[in-house]
């Protein structure tokens, strides 16, 4: 819930899946991710700037700083959007604790493309493309002096922010019932990392009628059919580095949900939690078959109210402890930051985070020629992956802070060898 | 274009394959206009020179006090007396912590010689300058032999450990017993050197740490011994 005072600014606690983001972050790395809009002409960064001026009141949960109080941190509303910046050849970049403290989001342009990237504690996928949809809307209509409706997605910007976008989520969902944590043994890609940290960004772009075409002849959805491509490429990659199968580790993807389609709301904070889905490489090899339903039917389980509910549960008792709650910043930071390295990335290989098929309304949509979501490399293994589609283009990103592609490789020539068409686009130096 | 190697469509205009790293050539199409990329290029000049001048401020705050003393000891002595040993000890102290900021790969290899030969470089000075006559038979190879020591061990660690982490114990089990036959030559030197009674107190340590590097050895040795330790005291 967001409070304020008279004079001074509106401030937030962290939501329950962000108290850990500020305690993980360090100088080099930082859990963020990134939303893009390319338009059909150049970029006014004037024009940019006015609309991040006009859309950023109605957003005072995510145009904002994080602050440290004596036992958590917390979000303060700021009194004026930041400037926005020409990009760089490196997306992501780390966002240190003085950038946070300044300001949590960023707003950069690059030619035909605007981009808005958020630290994690700010908000969500979901959240994020809901505040980029308004931000690209409000600069379509003084870019094009067209009247863009407040559908699909794109908020009112004169409307005040409703109560219920400042809520968090997990608190009023969490459940009487906790699950045990996840197995931590999993199979974590290697690579010599770039000597100052270089995130590379290679994207996929296919054609989503085709890969539409062939989920629905497997009956099943595009992330659990990129998921199981995923899985057979990381154990391609594990085979190739462990030959004796009894030795090797499960391959698992750890894949987001967004809980407002379960739980409803429409909060603009951190509402996902995550469904870790694997194949365990030491029963035997897979065909490409048996991982697509294997994939399909783990998600069915995995993913419904009740056991989404369960994973987030135990991470809210955590907040809810009194012990816990007195205990001071830097002290709880340092908890936190072993428990993130030693369980939170742990437990999987990677993400593999689908925003699915991006709408906007139709006075817009003519202007916007391609929407992608990045999402920056995980601290202590090199790769993640990030999809969404727009139009006839289903655009897959996937980020590495190692030198070798060794994962892009296997995993977009074993989409070419199935038969689709990919072309790759990358930031290489 | 496409590569023929991966079978992916490439941008036009690209040099090589972001996935395989093969060099894209075609000699009809030398003149295809270059597809605009999708990111600036790279340019890391800020980076370099924000480092360097939070360095060259650090630099200053060294050079303060020396120079400071410097100038309180001329003033007061007429010469360079008190004010040599600040200035030995700081420049030790900054080739020790900021000089391997100065470079991109701080390769401990390379720099903790560097330190330890600052330390000794202190040492020398301050013998000539109390007329004492320690520095060659005793600081030179009791410094010398302990930079032996931890350089090999640096070096082994960096280089021998790989993915086989259990090397760790041999690499330190091995360093423990040096550092106990290490006490023996600094007790040896200080007898030669002060004139000090053997009174054979060296013979503690090597005991102790003798037995924790074999431990350490047996250890590495035994797998079976290792995944018992690890089941116990795993985090």
């Amino acid at each position: 819930m967001a409070e304020a005072s008279k004079g001074s600014p509106r401030w937030m606690r962290l939501d329950n899946a962000a108290l850990i983001f500020p305690a993980a972050q360090r100088r080099h790395w930082s859990n963020a991710f990134r939303i893009a809009f390319t338009f059909t002409d150049p970029v006014d960064p004037d024009l940019l700037q006015r609309a991040l001026r006009r859309v950023a009141p109605r957003f005072p949960s995510v145009v904002v700083r994080l602050r440290r109080g004596v036992f958590w941190h917390y979000l303060e509303e700021l009194p004026t959007p930041p400037s926005v910046q020409t990009d760089t050849c490196q997306p992501l970049k780390s966002m240190t604790g003085a950038d946070v403290r300044r300001c949590a989001i960023r707003v950069l342009y690059y030619r035909n493309r605007m981009a808005v990237e958020f630290f994690h504690a700010v908000t969500d996928g979901t959240g994020g493309m809901v505040f980029a949809k308004s931000l690209a809307a409000e600069y379509v209509r003084q870019r094009y002096s067209v009247s863009v409706p407040c559908t699909d997605g794109v908020r009112d910007p004169d409307e005040a922010p409703a109560e219920d976008e400042f809520v968090d989520c997990f608190q009023e969902n969490a459940g009487p019932l906790a699950a045990p944590r996840d197995d931590r043994n999993v199979y974590r890609a290697k690579g010599e990392t770039e000597p100052d940290r270089f995130l590379h960004v290679t994207t996929g772009i296919l054609e989503t009628r085709q890969l539409l075409s062939e989920t629905k002849s497997r009956g099943v959805t595009v992330t659990a059919y990129l998921t199981a491509v995923l899985l057979q490429s990381l154990m391609r990659m594990q085979a190739e580095e462990e030959p004796r199968q009894n030795r090797r580790r499960p391959v698992k993807v750890q894949i987001p949900v967004n809980l407002r389609k379960l739980y409803g709301g429409s909060t603009m904070r951190n509402f996902v939690a995550v469904a870790n889905i694997g194949a365990d490489p030491r029963l035997g090899d897979y065909t490409f078959d048996e991982l697509v339903q294997l994939v399909h039917h783990q998600m069915a389980l995995a993913i419904t109210e009740k056991n989404m509910r369960t994973i987030f549960t135990p991470n809210v008792n955590d907040e809810r402890n009194k012990l816990l709650k007195i205990v001071p910043l830097g002290l709880k930071n340092l908890v936190m930051r072993m428990v993130f390295d030693s369980i939170g990335e742990r437990v999987a290989s990677l993400s593999l985070s689908n925003l699915g098929n991006v709408q906007l309304p139709d006075a817009m949509a003519q202007y916007v020629t391609r929407v992608e979501f990045i999402l920056g490399a995980q601290a202590t293994a090199p790769y993640n992956c990030s999809v969404t589609s727009w139009q006839d283009k289903t655009y897959v990103n996937i980020v590495r802070n190692s030198v070798e592609p060794r994962l892009e490789q296997a995993f977009f020539t074993a989409l070419v060898r199935m038969g689709f068409h990919v072309k790759i686009e990358s930031n290489d130096r | 274009m496409y590569c023929v190697q991966c079978g992916v469509e490439l941008q036009k205009g690209v040099s090589k394959c972001p996935l395989c790293g093969l060099r894209v050539y075609h000699p009809d199409l030398l003149t295809e206009t270059p597809e605009a990329r999708p990111y600036p290029p790279f340019d890391d000049s800020a980076a370099h020179v924000r480092r360097g001048g939070l360095l060259l401020i650090l630099s200053f705050l060294f050079a303060l006090p020396m120079i400071v003393c410097l100038m309180v000891d001329l003033k007061l002595s007429g010469g360079v007396t008190w004010s040599g040993y600040v200035t030995a000890g700081v420049l030790a102290l900054y080739i020790a912590l900021c000089l391997p900021l100065w470079f991109s790969r701080r390769n401990p290899v390379v720099f903790f010689p560097i330190t330890m030969a600052a330390l000794l470089g202190v040492a020398l000075y301050v013998c000539l300058k109390t007329g004492g006559r320690w520095f060659l038979p005793f600081a030179f190879p009791a410094g010398g032999a302990l930079c032996l020591i931890l350089e090999a061990v640096i070096v082994l660690l960096r280089y021998a450990v790989g993915e086989r982490r259990y090397r760790i114990l041999y690499i330190l089990g091995g360093a423990a017993i040096a550092l106990g036959g290490y006490c023996m030559l600094v007790e040896f030197l200080l007898h030669i050197t002060f004139g000090l009674p053997m009174y054979w107190w060296s013979l503690y340590p090597l005991a102790v740490l003798a037995l924790v590097g074999l431990l350490m050895i047996v250890i590495a040795i035994s797998a079976p011994l290792r995944q018992s330790l690890h089941k116990r005291f795993f985090l």
